[in-house]
C-alpha cells in the first residue's frame, strides 16, 4: 500500500470533480470532435497502452490489481481495450480480459492506439521510444502506421489514490481521517472522482479551447481524416506560435512530422485564396486563425492550389 | 381505472412486497447486483415506472395486486437475465443505457443540451457546497485571492474604459480565460487559478457552443485582425445577443481581452510566488493542495504582497482556506 496524504488527496479529488483535468493530450475515443465522439471514425474500441515507466513499485502494486479487477471493465465500456502495461520496453500484449472482449476481427485491421503516460514521470525521449516501437511492429493492428496513435498524460498519484480507496478498509480509514463535516461530501465525491478520472483517460471531459476549435475546423474540412491525425497537425501548427518554453511535447506525432521536424522556426506558406474560401464557408475566421488552420491543413498533407 | 394502492415498499418505485412471496429474496439479489453496477439503478427505477404505467393502462379494472405481481415477475426475469451475464457485460449494458438516456434527452443540438443538462444536474446548493469545500483548502484560497486582487480589478477597469463591452458578463471573461489557459493534468498554481475561474464561470458553460466558439475566436484575436475584416461581422453575429457586441466594438473587446490575459499571467505569477513562500518556509509536512502543488521556482512573495493577502483574508473572514493559508505563512 502507499501512504496517502489525506488532505492532499482529498483536495485533489475535489479539484478533479470541480473540473480540473486528471488526464490531457491527444483525443481519446470519447473526445468530441464536431459534436461526435472520436470513436465514430473507425468502428470498434481503441487500444490503450499504459506506460508504467517512472511509476514506483509500491504504486504499481496498488494499480495492477485495481486495473485488472476494477478499472479495466470500466475502461472497456469506455471503448478502450487494454494492453498489458509497459515499463522499459514498449511492446503490445493484450490483457486476457481484452482478448476475451475484443470484437471478432478487431486485431486484423488498423486501430487507434492511445498511450496513457504518467504526467511528469517520463522523459521527452520516451515519445521517440513509443514511436520507434510502434513503427517497428509489423502487425495489422498498427498498419495505419503512426498516424493513429496519440498520448494522454495522466495524474498517476491520483490514480493510485483512487485504486487504494477502492479497498473498503483503506476507504474507511481515509474517511475517518477527514474532517467530520466533509465525510458525507467524500461519500459523494469519491465515485464522482473515479468516473471523472476514467472519463479523462478517454477524453470524455476534454474542454473547448483554441486547439479544440481548430480540431473541429480542420476536421470539418476533412471529415474522413481521423481525429488523431487531424490533432497532430493542429497541435503542431499551434506549437509554431508558442514561445519555446510553452511548446508542448507532441501528443500525436506522425512519422512524417518527425522526419520533417527540422526544429523551429518552421517555414510556412501564406494561406491561399482557395483555402480561405473553403474555410470561410464553414465558419467565420479572422486572419490569424485562418493562417493557422491553413498550416495545419498543409501538415495534414493536403496542399491547396491557388 | 384502478383505485390507488397504498404502497409500503421498502424501495421507492419497487412493487408492493406483499404481492410476491419471494419479494424479499428478489430485492436482496437486486441490491447485490446494483451494488456491483450502480449505473443500472436509475434504469431499473425508470423501467419499473414505465412498466407500471403500461400495466395500469393494459390491466384496467384488475385489482392493484395483479399489477404489482406482474411487476415482480418482470423484476425477477430481468434479474435472472442480468445474473446470467458476465460482470463486464452488465457494466457495458449499464453504461450503454446511461449513454442512450443522455442521447434521448439531447437529440438535436446535443452539445448545447449536454452543457445545459450538466449545468442543471449541479444545483446551486451543491455548487456552493463544492466551492466552499474547495476553497477551504489553503492552495485554492490562494488562487481565489490571486483572481480577486490581480484579475478582477484589471478586468473591471478595462471594461469600464470601454462601455460598449459592458454587457459582456464577468463570468464570460472568466470562462474565456479558463478555456484559453493551457491544460495540465497535475496541480500547479496555474491550474489552481484556472480552476477557480472555471468554478466562477458556471454561466459561461450554459451559452450555446457556437457562441462560445465565436467568443473564443474573438478573444484570441490580434488588434490588427479586427479592423475592416469581412469575417468580423459574421463572428459578431454568432456571439450571445445579450452582449450587444457590434463589429465597431470588437477592437475594444480585443483590447480588454489582452488586458485580461495579462492580468491572468500576473495572477499566476503571484500565486507561484506566494506558493513558493509557503513551500519554502515549511516547518513540517504541508497539508492539502500545498502538498501537491508544483511550484515553478519563483522568488518568494514580497511583504506588500503578503499584506495584500491578509487584506483579502479579512474581507472573506468566513473562508477557512484563508485561515489555513495565513497560518502556513506565519
Amino acid at each position: 500500500m502507499v501512504a496517502l496524504d489525506v488532505a492532499a488527496t482529498w483536495t485533489r479529488i475535489l479539484s478533479v470533480t470541480a473540473g480540473a483535468a486528471a488526464a490531457i493530450g491527444a483525443p481519446g475515443p470519447a473526445t468530441r470532435v464536431r459534436g461526435k465522439a472520436a470513436l465514430s471514425w473507425i468502428e470498434g474500441p481503441w487500444l490503450a497502452i499504459i506506460d508504467f515507466q517512472g511509476v514506483k513499485r509500491c504504486e504499481r502494486e496498488v494499480l495492477d490489481p485495481w486495473l485488472s479487477q476494477h478499472a479495466e471493465p470500466l475502461l472497456l465500456v469506455r471503448h478502450l481495450l487494454l494492453a498489458k502495461p509497459v515499463s522499459d520496453e514498449v511492446f503490445i500484449d493484450l490483457t486476457s480480459q481484452a482478448r476475451e472482449a475484443m470484437p471478432e476481427g478487431w486485431r486484423d485491421a488498423p486501430r487507434p492506439v492511445l498511450i496513457l503516460a504518467p504526467a511528469a514521470r517520463t522523459a521527452p525521449e520516451r515519445r521517440r521510444e513509443y514511436l520507434d516501437a510502434l513503427s517497428q511492429l509489423r502487425i495489422p493492428l498498427l498498419a495505419g502506421g503512426s498516424e493513429l496513435w496519440g498520448i494522454r498524460e495522466f495524474d498517476v498519484e491520483l490514480l493510485v489514490a483512487l485504486a487504494q480507496l477502492a479497498n473498503p478498509a483503506e476507504r474507511a480509514a481515509f474517511r475517518a481521517a477527514l474532517d467530520p463535516s466533509q465525510t458525507r461530501l467524500f461519500d459523494q465525491q469519491l465515485p464522482a472522482a473515479e468516473a471523472a478520472v476514467l472519463d479523462d483517460l478517454v477524453g470524455a471531459r476534454d474542454e473547448e479551447g483554441a486547439v479544440a476549435a481548430d480540431l473541429d475546423g480542420l476536421s470539418a474540412l476533412h471529415p474522413e481524416a481521423h481525429p488523431l491525425a487531424v490533432y497532430s497537425a493542429v497541435e503542431r501548427a499551434h506549437n509554431r506560435r508558442r514561445a519555446e518554453k510553452e511548446r508542448t511535447q507532441f501528443s500525436a506525432r506522425t512519422v512524417a512530422a518527425r522526419l520533417s521536424a527540422r526544429g523551429f522556426p518552421e517555414a510556412a506558406d501564406p494561406c491561399t485564396p482557395a483555402f480561405a474560401e473553403r474555410a470561410d464557408a464553414l465558419a467565420p475566421l479572422l486572419a490569424g486563425d485562418l493562417q493557422r488552420l491553413f498550416e495545419a491543413n498543409q501538415l495534414l498533407g493536403f496542399c491547396e492550389e491557388d | 381505472m384502478t383505485r390507488p394502492l397504498r404502497l409500503e415498499s421498502i424501495r421507492p418505485g419497487f412493487p408492493e412486497p406483499s404481492a410476491c412471496p419471494d419479494g424479499a429474496e428478489i430485492l436482496e439479489r437486486w441490491e447485490l447486483l446494483l451494488r456491483r453496477v450502480p449505473r443500472l439503478r436509475p434504469w431499473v427505477g425508470e423501467m419499473l415506472g414505465q412498466q407500471r404505467v403500461l400495466l395500469v393502462a393494459r390491466l384496467e379494472g384488475q385489482p392493484p395486486l395483479v399489477i404489482e405481481r406482474t411487476l415482480w415477475q418482470e423484476l425477477a426475469r430481468w434479474l435472472r437475465e442480468f445474473e446470467a451475464l458476465p460482470q463486464f457485460a452488465v457494466s457495458a449494458i449499464a453504461t450503454t443505457l446511461q449513454d442512450e438516456e443522455r442521447e434521448v434527452r439531447a437529440p438535436a443540438g446535443a452539445e448545447d443540451a449536454r452543457a445545459i443538462a450538466d449545468a442543471a444536474s449541479h444545483s446551486p446548493e451543491r455548487a456552493v457546497g463544492e466551492m466552499e469545500a474547495l476553497l477551504s483548502d489553503a492552495a485554492f484560497a490562494l488562487a481565489f485571492h490571486c483572481v480577486e486582487v490581480r484579475l478582477r480589478p484589471r478586468l473591471a477597469s478595462a471594461v469600464e474604459a470601454a462601455p460598449c463591452i459592458s454587457r459582456v458578463p464577468e463570468s464570460a471573461w472568466f470562462g474565456l480565460l479558463h478555456s484559453s489557459a493551457p491544460a495540465c493534468p497535475l496541480l500547479t498554481p496555474d491550474v489552481a487559478v484556472a480552476l477557480v475561474l472555471r468554478v466562477l464561470s458556471a454561466e459561461w458553460m450554459t451559452l450555446p457552443a457556437e457562441a462560445r466558439r465565436a467568443a473564443l475566436r474573438l478573444f484570441g484575436a490580434h488588434a490588427s485582425e479586427v479592423r475592416g475584416s469581412a469575417q468580423l461581422d459574421r463572428l459578431c453575429r454568432s456571439l450571445p445577443p445579450a452582449w450587444s457586441l457590434l463589429p465597431e466594438s470588437a477592437p475594444d473587446f480585443v483590447a480588454a481581452s489582452t488586458q485580461a490575459r495579462l492580468a491572468l499571467r500576473d495572477a499566476w505569477r503571484l500565486c507561484n510566488r506566494i506558493a513558493t513562500s509557503v513551500t519554502s518556509g515549511k516547518r513540517g509536512p504541508l497539508r492539502g493542495g500545498f502538498a501537491l502543488i508544483e511550484v515553478d521556482g519563483a522568488a518568494p512573495a514580497g511583504p506588500e504582497e503578503l499584506e495584500e493577502l491578509s487584506e483579502t483574508a479579512r474581507k472573506y473572514v468566513g473562508m477557512a482556506g484563508f485561515r489555513r493559508l495565513l497560518a502556513l505563512l506565519q
